[in-house]
């Protein structure tokens, strides 16, 4: 009894805690590392003083934020004002219950699933989960009665729309040679192909960084918190903990598409080529260390674009998806479905 | 305890649907649409609608109800403007929520008769058997639907389109 009590409520609760707050631990280690690494790049040194190479900075700049004064100024539309950081890290975190963050592991006689949630339909349900957080910041920049808030959302809802088309035509290519889009079977059919379809669709992977590089508000595509034009976007007016909100939600963001980059074309939670028997000693490392190195190293790609491209302007931005991505997507669509049908 | 997590969703359903007609503000209304839309999603999870569910979601709140928010900020209505239609509409506007409602009505009344079996609806909604359905038995009502589609969008690119007065071509 109390066995089955364990595994059924205890285990998934300890789970949907640890899930909910992954993400949040990843945003303090990438704020750190954001900092640093774009300091090396432009030749300087960064935040280094508190703890070990600055590893705490994080941490203070957060007391800092939670402490600071929440200033709500005259003409705010309150309900919508206070509810859309909310929305916008709410909808971030919550994806990742479909994410797997490792394969299965067996404890005794329990087997420990390194998910919350596994769903048939997991991969449409991300997508349409971070698709909320849209809500968050076209209320959050409306409701701020300001220009410079309402032309920043205006324009991150543009680019949030028009990116999430390319996006959902080159994961279309993986579910063509997946034939699931259950997070879980993805990753499993990686296994079975012997090859990471990172390799096998290399153009419907390129279409989908770029576009979720865009999607997440990141340079260059980050128009619309280009601050030589509109201050800071539609987070203009927050302050203290609400901005909090939003500056965590960009970077839970970050993470999330970082680990759909990994779960669809890099393996998930495998190891390197998991099917050559003379690297089976891979498999000693658990799943979810792999998973950790392979999105960081895509965390830290997205740093290194931001340290390397400079920023688009917002009519290029517009016609790279609608000229360039989403024909190309369209094709590498055609291109996969004939050779999935005849060859 | 699935039962208590649908009649949850039900009850935010229908109390974020009452809330939709009752704010003064057209941009609450949305949000609280928002809501609606999400908490029937969560309806169709709990009935094992997967499928419909995620659809609900990027569909409706990730497409249709963005773009009544946009509509909203670029007309810049800020408050509802007072009723003026004329007898045919009002009429109309009356008639089609009663006639839902009779429908409603008439299901209950069916299945309390027969008795509903929810596994037949989870088969039918598992994503393989949707896509077969649509593309062997359905393929052309599908295919109309997607005429009909198209069809929009050209008609409403050629209403858009500006008209250049001093057209050389």
């Amino acid at each position: 009894m109390s066995n089955s009590l364990a595994a059924d409520l205890i285990i998934p609760i300890i789970k949907i805690i640890i899930v909910g707050l992954f993400p949040l631990i990843m945003v303090m280690v990438m704020v750190w590392l954001e900092r640093r690494v774009v300091a090396f790049i432009q030749l300087r040194l960064g935040p280094n003083r508190v703890g070990f190479q600055g590893i705490l900075q994080p941490i203070v700049d957060a007391i800092k934020l939670f402490f600071k004064e929440d200033i709500t100024h005259t003409g705010v539309d309150k309900v919508l004002f206070n509810i859309s950081p909310v929305l916008v890290l709410f909808s971030s975190i919550l994806a990742f219950c479909f994410i797997p963050l490792g394969g299965t592991m067996q404890i005794g006689t329990y087997n420990l699933n390194f998910w919350v949630a596994e769903s048939p339909v997991g991969l449409l349900l991300i997508i349409g989960i971070s698709s909320i957080s849209v809500f968050g910041v076209i209320f959050g920049g409306w409701s701020s009665n300001s220009k410079y808030p309402l032309l920043g959302a205006l324009r991150s809802v543009v680019q949030i729309l028009s990116y999430e088309i390319p996006v959902a035509f080159s994961v279309l290519s993986i579910i063509f040679f997946s034939q699931s889009m259950n997070m879980i079977d993805i990753v499993n059919r990686q296994k079975d192909a012997g090859i990471w379809y990172g390799f096998m669709l290399p153009v419907s992977f390129v279409i989908f960084w770029i576009s979720v590089v865009a999607e997440t508000n990141r340079a260059p595509f980050d128009l619309p918190e280009a601050e030589s034009e509109l201050v800071a976007g539609f987070h203009t007016e927050y302050s203290g903990i609400k901005f909090a909100y939003f500056y965590m939600a960009e970077y839970a963001h970050m993470v999330l598409a970082s680990s759909l980059a990994v779960v669809l074309f890099f393996g998930g939670w495998l190891p390197p080529f998991p099917n050559v028997a003379a690297l089976s000693f891979l498999h000693v490392i658990p799943g979810f260390v792999w998973y950790l190195l392979k999105i960081m190293f895509f965390l830290y790609l997205f740093i290194w674009i931001r340290g390397t491209f400079p920023r688009y302007r917002f009519d290029e931005l517009v016609r790279l998806a609608w000229k360039w991505l989403i024909p190309l997507s369209l094709l590498n669509i055609l291109v996969i479905a004939f050779v999935r049908s005849f060859a | 305890m699935a039962m208590m997590i649908f009649i949850f969703f039900a009850v935010l359903s229908v109390i974020t649907a009452v809330l939709i007609i009752t704010q003064k503000n057209p941009m609450h209304s949305v949000l609280y649409l928002a809501f609606s839309v999400l908490s029937v999603s969560g309806l169709f999870f709990t009935l094992q609608a997967d499928f419909l569910g995620a659809i609900q979601i990027i569909v409706y709140a990730g497409g249709i109800v963005v773009l009544y928010v946009f509509v909203i900020i670029i007309i810049n209505l800020n408050q509802l403007v007072p009723e003026k239609r004329k007898l045919f509409p009002r009429f109309f506007i009356t008639a089609v929520p009663l006639v839902l409602i009779i429908e409603i009505f008439y299901v209950f009344y069916k299945k309390i008769k027969t008795g509903s079996d929810i596994s037949i609806v989870a088969e039918s909604m598992k994503i393989e058997n949707l896509s077969k359905m649509l593309l062997t038995d359905y393929v052309i009502p599908f295919e109309v639907a997607s005429v009909l589609l198209l069809a929009v969008l050209i008609g409403s690119l050629v209403i858009a389109r500006k008209e250049l007065k001093n057209d050389t071509k």
